[in-house]
């Protein structure tokens, strides 16, 4: 459950952080490769960071001896249910940190320029141009961007399939409790691994009302902070 | 001062977009690897670039993944969805702006009411609609290239129907009227003004369903299966990696040869792309 909030999160801060770049204004023409990310599926990215976190970063350990603590088995980040969350908040994020600064750049440049000559003028230093002009004015841009990655992330499910399958599983009662299974995998298990679509179309059901609520709230509060002109 | 703090903030960005891109590296580099080092030393520049083709090769001709096969049906699939979705809801979206009665608004709420349900609810209902059609009057939907066609065109109708009808209203009336008085029929107006006036709408509408189709998983996973004569490329990745007893190598050669396809494509129309990304965000 926490997933989906820890996954927009970052979204944001790598958009709020480009904000503060591209508000000065320089060539940053190469910016659009890293908007190619989005166009690779879930599941194609997912098995590519399996293979990251499975080989990549142990081989750093085992290479360089200052990081050996890294090749230890039991220190595999898809070993535990902690660090594997973390592992798909990552990839999460990278998948669509591409997308959603294309939108705060377009959100940026439609930023009329007068009012940071204004600024300019009574002698606003960039901090204040930022904090002052930019975040208002872009306020519908985080509200269109927390919207999709919230969205985006409870809906998951490729990613969560290829990465984890919903592992490293722990075994209680004689029932696996899989430790990062998402909603939407969990909702397809329920339905096609155990046969059981009645459930699984109840389970979707509640999914579809608590993505409502939540998305409705996060709107609510969003559109408190809009300005208009 | 200020331009070292430009060049400051350069540097910084050089720096995300190598985290952002190191990802591709290692699929590249290691896509050049036989079995042994892959698993030994994956960080490093392979030694012989030429194993690369023997890894595709391998994976072509694989009777798992069968590339060829599966590429040709993603396009299929693709291409046709992509024919329909443009079609279609360009008609639907003309005929519901022009005709200003109670029932044409009705109709048109209740295609953007549909936008707001998720995937996930109605998956099932689908799966256990298609079975009782092929039950019932003999037409085989589940594992056809009617039946993926079929859901894509429900599930994307109501965002281009959306995009459509915003685009139309744009249209000046007189324009069809200066067409009706010259002598167009009601059908030559639609395909001989208002179609090649709604390009921009066109691109739009191929883009955002285009990346959708061609990579989403659950729903062919659902209506075509695991181990179907048809498959696309994200399902024959995935038969491959599941199949596999963990071959880094192959799959992650599997992997560029998946992306090889979109990186050619993005490179070709990077702008038009991000714009109509962009405004589907936006307007959707």
């Amino acid at each position: 459950m926490l997933y989906p909030l820890s996954d927009s999160l970052p979204d944001n801060q790598l958009g709020i952080h480009y904000i503060v770049i591209g508000g000065k204004g320089g060539p940053f023409t190469f910016i659009g490769l890293q908007q190619a990310d989005q166009e690779f599926g879930g599941l194609i990215l997912g098995y590519l960071w399996q293979f990251i976190f499975n080989n990549a970063i142990p081989s750093i350990g085992s290479n360089l001896p200052l990081f050996g603590f890294l090749a230890l088995p039991e220190n595999l980040v898809l070993s535990k249910v902690c660090s594997s969350v973390m592992a798909l908040v990552i990839v999460g994020s990278w998948q669509y940190a591409g997308y959603i600064m294309m939108i705060y750049v377009a959100a940026i440049e439609a930023v009329p320029g007068s009012l940071y000559k204004a600024a300019k003028i009574d002698g606003a230093s960039e901090w204040m141009k930022f904090r002052s002009i930019t975040v208002p004015m872009i306020a519908q841009a985080f509200t269109i961007t927390m919207f999709l990655t919230l969205v985006n992330s409870f809906k998951q499910f490729d990613v969560n399939y290829a990465l984890t399958a919903g592992g490293p599983a722990t075994m209680f009662m004689e029932k696996p409790i899989f430790g990062t299974e998402l909603l939407a995998l969990n909702i397809y298990r329920t339905a096609f691994v155990s046969n059981n679509l009645a459930g699984g179309q109840a389970r979707a059901v509640v999914f579809f009302v608590v993505l409502v609520d939540i998305t409705l709230i996060q709107i609510r509060i969003n559109k408190r902070k809009e300005v208009e002109l | 001062m200020k331009k070292y703090s430009i060049y400051i903030f350069e540097a910084l960005m050089l720096l995300i977009l190598a985290v952002f891109l190191y990802p591709f590296v290692i699929v590249f580099i290691n896509s050049a690897r036989d079995a042994f080092s892959v698993t030994q030393y994956p960080m490093r520049i392979p030694a012989n670039w030429g194993q690369i083709f023997i890894n595709m090769r391998s994976i072509i001709t694989d009777p798992n993944i069968r590339y060829g096969s599966s590429f040709i049906s993603s396009i299929l699939i693709t291409g046709l969805s992509l024919m329909i979705l443009t079609l279609l809801p360009a008609q639907a979206g003309w005929v519901l702006v022009r005709t200003k009665t109670r029932t044409s608004q009705l109709i048109f709420f209740m295609f953007v009411a549909s936008m707001v349900i998720p995937f996930q609810i109605v998956m099932f209902p689908l799966i256990t609609w298609f079975r009782t059609i092929y039950e019932v009057t003999g037409i085989k939907l589940l594992r056809t290239y009617t039946g993926i066609i079929l859901s894509y065109l429900g599930f994307g109708l109501a965002l281009s129907v959306f995009m459509y009808h915003g685009f139309i209203k744009g249209i000046p009336y007189e324009l069809e009227e200066a067409a009706t008085i010259d002598g167009c029929s009601r059908p030559g107006v639609f395909y001989r003004i208002i179609f090649p006036l709604l390009t921009p709408t066109h691109a739009t509408i191929c883009i955002l369903h285009g990346i959708w189709i061609w990579n989403d998983f659950l729903l062919p996973l659902l209506v075509l299966g695991k181990g179907n004569r048809i498959q696309t490329l994200p399902l024959a990745v995935a038969n491959f990696a599941g199949a596999c007893v963990k071959q880094g190598d192959l799959i992650l050669t599997a992997i560029l040869l998946a992306m090889i396809p979109v990186i050619i494509l993005f490179l070709i129309a990077q702008k038009k792309i991000i714009k109509g990304m962009v405004a589907g965000s936006i307007k959707g």
